[in-house]
Formats: C-alpha cells, structure tokens, sequence
C-alpha cells in the first residue's frame, strides 16, 4: 500500500491535487485508486515506482482513447513522497463489473458468452489491425461498464508491438504456458488467448497447463451440447491455423445458439446491453441468495 | 571497477532462497563485492505455505538485494517461474534506465526523472527496445537445502521455462545454474555452465538433489568468479587486483 485514505496526491509537473478514496486494486507493476479530483469528479489513478511502465501504459491508454474500449486518459503526473519519486497517471473512474465478477457461479447463459466473445473479437481485432496485440486477456482485465453499457480493457500494460516478445502474460491463457508455440506477439497469440477465454467461460471454470492438455480440453469441448461448428473454430484457433480475428468473429458469431442468430445486426452496445441486463439480473440474484 | 558491467552486457545474479543463510560468510558482504565488480544481484524469496519464516529471513533478502542493487521478490513456489522471467526482465530494463539516465546527464545536464513526463516517451520507447536487444547474462544460485526437498522438482521445471522464453529475446541470453549447498560435500557447485540450450540446461539440472544447510554467501562468490572467468585474458592482470582489492 503506498497511500491512506484521504491522503492527497499532489502531481509534481500540474500540481493538481487528488484525494484518495481508496484502492481498487492492485498490479504486477502498481496500485491503482479511486481518488477525487480538484474538479470534484472520480478518477482511477495508478501509481506505481516503475517509470517505463507507467509512461509506456499511458502512451497506448492515449493512442486508443478515441475507440472507447479503454478508459481515457488525462494526466501523467510524478508524485514526491518521503524522498521517494513515483509516476502516475489519471484515468476515467469505469463504474461496473469486471467479467470476473461476472462470471462467478457460471450462471451467465451460453448466448450471453457467445456474445461477450464476438465483442471482444472486435474489440482485438481493431487492436491488430493498428499492429498491437493485447497479451495479458483475463477475466479481470474485462469490465462491463455499467453507465455507458459497453465492454471495456482496462488494462494497457500489455499491449506489445506485433513481432516482440510478450512479457506480460498469465498462464492460462498463454500459448508458450500450454506448449503451443512461442510467447511472440502475433494475431495467432491473440486467437489463442481468445480461444482460451472463450474454452474456461464454457467449461465455468479454470484452466491449469501445469494440470492439463489442449487435446484434453477440446474432447471437453466435445462432450457439451454445442454445434459442431465451434468446435472446429476453437480447435484451429488453438493449432495456430486461424491468423485474423475477423475470420474468428464471422464463425462465431454465425453460429446459432439457442436457435438464436447471434450475428443479426446487433451492435456492440445493444449486445453489451443485453448482458449487462443479464449479469445485473444475476448479480442482484446472488445477493438475494446470499442474505 | 565495471570490470563485468564492461563488456555491453547485463550481468546479473539472482539467488532465490526459501530461508536463511547458515553456512559461511554473511551473503551481504557478498552482494556488495558482487556489485563493487560490477554485477546486479536480486533475490527471490520462495514463502512457504506453512507461513514458517521470520523477520530475520526477509532482512537478509532484502540485504542482499539492497547491497547488490538488484530487486527482492517474493513468491509462492508456483509462481517461481513467472517471477524469475519477470525479474530477468525487470533488471536488464533497470540498468539500461541507469545508463540511458546517465549519458543523458552528461548531455543535457538533466536526470531523466527531471524531464517533464510528456517528453519521456522516446526514451521510454528507447529503453524497451534496447533491453530486449541487449545481451544477458544470468547466474542463478539456487537453494538445495532440505527445505527445498518438496519444490526442488517445480524450481527445476522454471529454470527450464525461463530459458525457454529467454530465447526469443532478440538479445542472446545465456543462463548458468549454481546449486548451494553444492553436489557431493562441496558448499556449492556450479551444475550447469553458460548455456543457450534449453535442453542441455535441464539435462544439467536434473542432478541437483535437495538436502544439508543454507550457504548462501559461499554461492554468491561462486557467481562472480563464474562471471569474472568469462572476462578473457586480456584483462586478466586487471582481474587479479580487482578481486585482490574486494576480497583482501
């Protein structure tokens, strides 16, 4: 913990001051709070000692600001305190759920998962196409924001030049953990994290490579009650032989679930609507259950 | 001085450790004359589910990373490998940035932290791509003392994982393994010399057996003789009154 509650944060270079409210959580290089700004708005502000990573976030946080699957960024900033310099940076305050949260107790329905999956394969593809891969995709790296009703990475540290070697990564879904292939940036590595996200949102559990193997998974993948169809994507995806995300979103999402065609000319906010309504739903479920 | 730094390299040590030192001199006299030489020496505390371990354990880790000028981490034996690639990483990053922010003083006359954070972004980029390119260099020394017995097998597995992604630096990075206490009655030995090879590593590595006491000292002074024999003749008579000034 660098900071208390009520703490102020004062910025070296704008001296704008911001009160800490409190954490939100915490990184592999930093913490991350929810602070109020000298206009009286909420913030996210991460802070952390590690200024090549701080400074390289904030870049891509700015460079794809304007496609709205990530927070905006506003300040990048350096604090003093005790002697000690830290770097960080203000961000949109996202209010919602992260798919984590979501995805407790596997209760979202099949059509509400295809639909979270063709929205991220958007979301990526767009990604690659400006030559970037998102490396470290995780449960809680995806939030549901809850007021602009959209998905959202939150994020940026791991965003890698295509054709560099990926440092930020989580076993689960990385392809060099599971022995199928190198831990290089390329549009096949973000198929497989895509591949494997989708795989442990089916199965309503983790994946372990230290535990298990892919052929494994895919006779898993077998035994539940989907079209063939998917099985073929996930497989090819996982082999290496899909390259383009475009060609993963056009299988997926042509693929009907519960008679259902998920493709249908929704838009991303509408499909976004509709889980959010579900996860609410859901979410306001539990409590119930817990009390 | 810089003898190892010297050679457009990153040298680096990393002892990773589920205890306190035991046998032989205090590991902290041992990273500072590492670091006087010119080596970075970081330490990975391995914590233990039973929550054994005190106070003691972590000042002696963090010592050592302190007077090595090298990072302290901790971590559960699971996550071992994550956190020496992590750590690899982390260090030849950070000794680029104390180079880059050194020639930059000496050019411009300011500390890179003293740049206003909006005209940090060549550098930041600068820095990335040249830690990746960079040459590494990487002793690990690792604790084989009985308490080692039930991870020894995970922390081998990890030796082999951070070579394996090692290589697709564009760097070369080759990694040699000290196992202390060492094979036989030696306090340490050196169980696998500089390599590339992934699997030659593992081939080397699969003799390290977990058992007796903590010398830890005693294998950071492996390290740099390792390091310093990779010096090359030329500097030779150099080496002598370096190692002559530390060690006496």
């Amino acid at each position: 913990m660098y900071s208390n509650k009520y703490d102020i944060i004062t910025g070296k270079w704008t001296n704008k001051r911001y009160m800490l409210l409190k954490k939100l959580g915490a990184g592999g290089i930093g913490e991350i709070y929810l602070v109020q700004g000298p206009d009286m708005r909420l913030y996210a502000l991460k802070l952390s000692t590690d200024m090549v990573s701080i400074t390289k976030e904030y870049k891509y946080l700015k460079k794809f600001g304007d496609t709205k699957h990530f927070p905006e960024v506003y300040e990048l900033d350096d604090l003093e305190k005790k002697g000690k310099l830290y770097h960080f940076f203000t961000m949109e305050y996202i209010q919602g759920y992260t798919l984590k949260q979501a995805m407790k107790n596997n209760l979202l329905s099949i059509k509400a998962k295809f639909r979270i999956i063709c929205i991220l394969t958007k979301m990526l593809k767009v990604l690659n196409d400006y030559g970037y891969v998102y490396t470290d995709l995780k449960y809680e790296n995806i939030m549901i924001d809850r007021r602009n009703n959209l998905l959202r990475l939150v994020d940026a540290g791991s965003i890698t030049e295509i054709g560099r070697i990926v440092k930020e990564f989580t076993p689960m879904y990385d392809r060099a953990s599971w022995g199928k292939g190198t831990r290089i940036a390329d549009c096949s590595y973000q198929l497989f994290t895509l591949a494997l996200l989708f795989l442990s949102m089916l199965f309503g559990r983790n994946l372990d490579p230290d535990k298990e193997k892919i052929e494994q998974l895919i006779k898993g993948l077998k035994r539940l009650p989907l079209p063939h169809r998917l099985n073929e994507v996930i497989k090819k995806s996982l082999d290496g032989r899909l390259r383009d995300c475009s060609i993963f979103y056009n299988e997926i999402s042509s693929i009907r679930v519960d008679g259902l065609k998920l493709h249908a000319g929704l838009t991303a906010a509408l499909n976004a609507a509709i889980i959010m309504l579900t996860v609410s739903l859901l979410l306001l479920g539990t409590i119930f259950v817990y009390r | 001085m810089d003898l190892i730094k010297g050679s457009g390299e990153i040298k680096q040590i990393i002892v990773i450790t589920d205890g306190r030192s035991n046998i032989g001199g205090s590991p902290i006299e041992a990273a500072a004359r590492a670091n006087k030489l010119g080596a970075v020496v970081s330490t990975i505390a391995i914590i233990n589910n039973d929550g054994s371990g005190d106070e003691r354990d972590i000042e002696e880790v963090e010592g050592i990373a302190r007077a090595g000028c090298g990072l302290c981490e901790y971590t559960h034996i699971e996550n071992l490998g994550r956190t020496m690639k992590m750590m690899t990483q982390k260090t030849a990053q950070k000794t680029i940035e104390q180079i880059v922010s050194r020639q930059l003083k000496s050019i411009v006359g300011v500390d890179m932290q003293a740049l206003e954070p909006n005209s940090r972004f060549k550098i930041v980029d600068f820095i990335e791509k040249y830690g990746d390119s960079i040459n590494l260099k990487c002793i690990i020394a690792l604790d084989t003392s009985g308490s080692m017995k039930n991870k020894l097998d995970t922390a081998k597995k990890s030796l082999y994982d951070l070579m394996e992604s090692l290589k697709y630096r564009q760097g070369k990075s080759s990694i040699a393994v000290i196992s202390y206490p060492g094979v036989g009655e030696q306090a340490c030995s050196v169980v696998c010399d500089f390599t590339e090879d992934s699997a030659e590593l593992r081939e080397r590595i699969e003799i390290m057996r977990a058992g007796g006491g903590t010398p830890t000292g005693p294998a950071i002074d492996m390290a740099v003789r390792l390091m310093l024999e990779e010096v090359g003749p030329s500097n030779q008579g150099r080496l002598v009154e370096e190692i002559e000034s530390c060690y006496v």
